[in-house]
């Protein structure tokens, strides 16, 4: 069997439908199972902000080191990170951009999307060439979307309706057009260009691969290289029954490898090991492949 | 004259050689294959075959008409095919159920779809991965098919939930409880501890498999499964005393107690699925308010 066998044989034994691409960072070799495709994006998002957020302070637009005070009032929550905090925190723009990709901090992540601007952070796409994907706001836009599809009152109940096997979720309400999107090719594209310091300044693409290898989540990437010698870094994306995770795989001596894995479970349920657990499986089959 | 068959000879015994030989490959005998040979010779008014002793030989002629010979039965397969074709293509609606769904719902909501497009039905019966795959090579235009599973390409409706039933074995009293008089009491699934649990191939149905092990193994039972690909095999496990089943269905079987389950934590999900979207809805509401009426209370 070809590797893209294999990569959709295993998205079928974990019952999620899938799109992937990977590539050496300096190279032109590939996986690509559906990687044009587009596909709701989730808290991948945060990715670009960073991004962004380093080209600016590369720009003299940002001081990564000056403080910025968010309140709960006005904050996007979340599951994690700030976002789950109960008192107003005060952080540096750089240290907001940790917490944003180790624990995709919700409240991170919108207040860095306001400093950068959802203009600034579009023109920035369109440069690094990123022609498919498209930000249209963050965590706090997404769901304020969601709520009025499905005419719920609140993200918790945003997030039931989301996690119920009794009923389907509307193909309008995951559609990639109507909110932040991307394709698994443009995730890699980004990657390969942070690790080649063509993404900013050498000094803030270093920062930015050092905040994508604090992730903290290991069920994903992780999961399918759990060798202490082999370096993960990667940023998570989570929506009902979308999981994904994109990233660099760096075995000792060997290129290092960008990796988008997006996917979208049949199942709704909230915890679903199995379907992280094919993120892994996948991308250990990509870099079997082309290394 | 019964041309084609006359010529259907001549070119058996053309190929062989022999009369006896082309006879044999007809599944004939030799002189009605003989007679029908010397009838087409007299009707054409030509020798096709000079005899000898070691069998016959094409004359010129022969020679000459067979090419023609063999194209005409050509065209007289191609016609029956036609035939045959004009009869599928007058199939409107091909529609599939999964096993799980009773003939008797599966049949009412088949009729139904049939009435909302004025056509007709071909109805096929497999399971939830067998019908996607179905659906995706086209040879299918609706399925209704046991949810959650992965869709890719093709629409999905809305889920019909509809309440099932535990099958448990008569002479098995200490599960769900024993006794006749506790009969229209609830179990729950803690209560099955012991049997393995009928369901068809995680194959068949991947997603659906794993949130049904889920499901039991939320409520306490961390059983095996056995592969029962339908209602019927579930039924017999059961019956035999080999396992508990799920149904929508309430059996009439001996060795096989009907209870309900706490909750109802293990309902069927179906689910209509469709590739085209050019799919009038109106089919596939007519389907499914069909299956709706036949299966919940």
């Amino acid at each position: 069997m070809t590797t893209n066998d294999l990569v959709r044989a295993c998205f079928a034994d974990a019952a999620v439908q899938g799109w992937v691409h990977a590539r050496p960072v300096g190279g032109t070799r590939e996986v690509a199972v559906d990687a044009d495709e587009s596909v709701v994006m989730a808290s991948l998002y945060k990715l670009p902000v960073l991004i962004a957020f380093c080209r600016a302070v590369d720009a003299g637009q940002i001081d990564p080191r000056a403080p910025i005070r968010l309140e709960p009032r006005t904050r996007t929550s979340g599951p994690t990170g700030i976002g789950a905090l109960r008192d107003p925190v005060t952080m540096s723009g750089r240290d907001l951009a940790a917490m944003m990709i180790a624990v995709s901090d919700n409240a991170a992540g919108d207040a860095l999307l306001s400093l950068v601007g959802t203009t600034q952070l579009n023109a920035t796409l369109q440069t690094l060439g990123l022609a498919d994907t498209r930000i249209s706001g963050g965590t706090a836009h997404l769901h304020r979307v969601l709520r009025s599809r499905l005419g719920a009152s609140g993200v918790p109940e945003v997030l039931a309706a989301l996690a119920s096997n009794d009923e389907a979720v509307a193909p309008e309400v995951l559609d990639p057009h109507l909110t932040s999107s991307t394709t698994a090719r443009d995730m890699t594209h980004l990657l390969a260009l942070t690790w080649t310091d063509q993404a900013a300044s050498p000094a803030q693409c270093a920062f930015a691969r050092s905040a994508l290898e604090g992730q903290l989540f290991s069920q994903r990437l992780r999961s399918g290289f759990p060798y202490s010698r082999v370096r993960i870094a990667g940023k998570t994306g989570t929506l009902g029954a979308l999981r994904h995770e994109v990233g660099v795989v760096t075995f000792p001596h060997q290129e290092p490898v960008a990796i988008a894995v997006l996917t979208r479970s049949a199942r709704s349920d909230a915890v679903l090991p199995e379907a992280d657990k094919a993120i892994g499986a996948v991308a250990a089959l990509c870099v079997r492949d082309l290394q | 004259m019964d041309l084609l068959r006359h010529l259907t000879f001549f070119v058996a015994v053309a190929d062989a050689g022999q009369v006896g030989v082309g006879a044999a490959e007809l599944g004939m005998t030799q002189p009605p294959v003989s007679q029908g040979l010397q009838r087409l010779e007299r009707e054409l008014g030509v020798r096709l075959f000079e005899r000898n002793a070691r069998g016959v030989v094409l004359t010129s002629a022969g020679r000459d008409l067979l090419p023609r010979a063999r194209a005409i039965l050509d065209q007289a397969d191609e016609l029956r095919a036609a035939a045959t074709t004009g009869v599928q293509e007058r199939i409107t609606l091909r529609i599939g159920f999964v096993p799980q769904i009773p003939p008797a719902a599966a049949a009412e909501a088949a009729v139904s779809a049939s009435k909302a497009t004025e056509g007709q039905l071909a109805v096929v019966t497999g399971s939830t991965t067998g019908l996607l795959r179905l659906l995706n090579a086209g040879e299918l235009d609706l399925a209704v098919i046991r949810h959650p599973a992965v869709l890719g390409p093709l629409t999905g409706g809305g889920v019909l939930r509809v309440p099932s039933v535990a099958l448990i074995p008569s002479d098995q009293s200490s599960v769900g409880g024993g006794g006749a008089r506790s009969s229209a009491r609830a179990i729950t699934l803690r209560s099955l501890a012991d049997l393995p649990v009928a369901t068809p191939a995680r194959e068949d149905e991947p997603a659906a498999y794993d949130l049904l092990m889920d499901t039991l193994a939320e409520h306490g039972w961390f059983g095996r499964s056995v592969v029962a690909a339908d209602e019927r095999a579930a039924l017999s496990l059961v019956a035999m005393g080999r396992a508990v089943a799920f149904s929508v269905e309430r059996p009439a079987v001996s060795g096989v107690r009907v209870r309900r389950i706490d909750g109802d934590p293990l309902p069927l999900r179906l689910r209509p699925v469709w590739r085209d979207r050019d799919l009038e809805p109106a089919v596939v509401d007519a389907v499914m308010v069909r299956l709706r009426q036949e299966l919940t209370p």
